[in-house]
């Protein structure tokens, strides 16, 4: 089942960060839009649709951010499934270019959390896991202290994501955060939920990416080369099943069936990633998520992390953009800012954090939990130069 | 826990009705006459073997389990008074259950501790105080 790719005509995003109310969800979206359009080449009425993914950004999000471009009138999908919005707004772009629907679209990834979101996320009120009282660092905190148990791996070694990640993005001029942290400051960080702090979890950030992505005809209509335009081979995207009896809680079965979604239909295999931008919404989640992708053997990602293979130059580059802890995770945003990241190391302009013989790339995205599942949607985003 | 705070927990409405009764208290779920797997909360189809035409009925949950894995929770939204420890417990009918938990006169929990299940008070989101449940440590008998 492998239907034809897109194309990345262009790619734009705005510094994440935490702005005040005066910084928008429509002008951020604008802002990013527009540099998205610049970078192809392309006019506003070059784009035939828009697909915006967001979560808290309120109804028609994505028509009042068209309104701000002079999209109006245009077919717009607003997409919602939780941190996987962003790419899964991707994947439905993917779809309608390659059925012919349209030929040039706007994808964008868009929240505002900082004035709406205060001391975490958590599952939707009708949810079991919210009565009970979940926050999603709780669950991995779960996660991590099962996984420490079952594998001997260490809090160091656990902590060694954000030393990584944060590493990465001192050369990514749109991370929330540019600059180094020690193993020391993460082990001393506040506790949210323990065996987690501070730096073990992403932010809650503003911010904007979009790409604008087309199909052969769009490629022609722009005037550009194949050969300068990533592909997006496909995109999986399964949810969570609900878990029967008392198995590892890192069992992880939802990325390996994400995974095989990812490799049939872009008859890629998991030896042919060069990269990987991972959804680390926590550190202990880069891991376990590796590893249910069959990138890296079950119980050894903390050693890896901690021998520097997960880092660039590494034996698998993973987060070279500094991943969700770093760059910041504006929900919505994240799956578009992963796949811009993945544009810029498959072109070769990444600057300081360029992967050398970045030729195929993967992107990973979870989003939210439903009470008794391994997770809510899982996203997984193949790219090729 | 005093019995009088418990019998006073025990005259409030369970929050999710069907699932959860008071007098005996305990979990409600759902039992496969097809394969014979126990799932919490109630499903009118079973998760494992998903045959259709089974019988399920409705059976009372083991009030005892064991800590898969824990953690303390120190950071919620706000109106969520912290802290507090959340718990996935292994019940003795083969099924996961997530809920709060509270660690036997203020001692440590550990993985694989013994649980039990207790009334606890939950709030509706109407705001109102109704019956929940969580778990607290047990002392395991000496031989």
């Amino acid at each position: 089942m492998t239907i034809n790719p897109a194309h990345v005509a262009g790619a734009g995003m705005i510094r994440f960060g935490k702005f005040p109310a005066s910084t928008t969800l429509e002008g951020m979206a604008a802002a990013a839009s527009r540099q998205a359009l610049s970078d192809a080449g392309a006019e506003v009425r070059d784009i035939e649709a828009i697909y915006t993914g967001h979560v808290f950004g309120g109804p028609v999000a994505g028509q009042r951010i068209a309104v701000h471009l002079g999209l109006d009138g245009r077919p717009v999908t607003n997409v919602e499934n939780y941190c996987a919005s962003g790419a899964t707004a991707i994947r439905e772009a993917w779809i309608a270019l390659a059925a012919g629907l349209h030929d040039i679209v706007l994808v964008i990834g868009v929240e505002k959390m900082t004035d709406r979101v205060f001391g975490g996320v958590k599952p939707d009120p009708g949810d079991l896991d919210a009565a009970v009282g979940l926050v999603m660092a709780a669950g991995h905190a779960m996660s991590a202290r099962r996984y420490m148990a079952d594998h001997g791996a260490t809090r160091e070694q656990i902590a060694a994501v954000a030393v990584k990640n944060h590493a990465h993005s001192v050369h990514n001029p749109y991370a929330q955060y540019q600059h180094a942290i020690t193993l020391e400051d993460v082990l001393s960080a506040r506790p949210i939920a323990d065996p987690l702090g501070l730096l073990d979890c992403s932010p809650i950030s503003d911010g904007a990416a979009a790409m604008v992505l087309c199909n052969a005809n769009g490629l022609r209509k722009l005037g550009l080369a194949a050969s300068s335009a990533p592909r997006i081979l496909g995109c999986g995207l399964v949810s969570g099943s609900l878990q029967v009896g008392t198995d590892d809680l890192n069992a992880e079965d939802v990325s390996r069936r994400a995974a095989e979604a990812a490799w049939e239909m872009s008859g890629i295999g998991p030896e042919d990633i060069d990269f990987v931008e991972m959804h680390d919404c926590f550190t202990i989640a880069e891991i376990v998520r590796l590893e249910g992708l069959g990138l890296i053997p079950v119980g050894q990602g903390g050693q890896w992390t901690q021998d520097g293979w997960t880092g660039i130059g590494g034996r698998l580059p993973v987060n070279p953009s500094g991943g969700l802890l770093s760059r910041g995770h504006p929900v919505g945003a994240t799956g578009v800012a992963q796949a811009c990241e993945l544009t810029w190391q498959l072109r070769g302009t990444a600057g300081g954090r360029q992967i050398e013989s970045a030729r195929i790339g993967l992107a990973y995205c979870k989003g939210g939990t439903v009470s008794g599942t391994d997770g809510g949607s899982v996203t997984t985003l193949v790219m090729s130069q | 826990m005093s019995p009088q705070l418990s019998a006073d927990l025990l005259d409030l409405e369970p929050f999710n009705a069907g699932n959860l009764t008071a007098r005996p208290f305990g979990l409600v779920g759902t039992k496969c006459g097809g394969c014979g797997y126990v799932t919490y909360p109630s499903r009118l189809f079973c998760p494992k073997c998903r045959q259709a035409g089974v019988d399920i009925t409705q059976v009372m949950l083991s009030p005892a389990g064991r800590v898969h894995s824990f953690a303390v929770v120190r950071q919620a939204p706000e109106g969520t008074p912290v802290p507090y420890v959340l718990a996935q417990v292994d019940l003795e009918d083969g099924c996961r259950v997530l809920a709060q938990c509270v660690p036997a006169e203020g001692g440590q929990l550990n993985i694989n501790d013994p649980v039990e299940l207790v009334p606890a008070e939950f709030r509706s989101r109407s705001n109102e105080a109704v019956l929940g449940y969580k778990f607290r440590t047990v002392r395991e008998e000496s031989a």
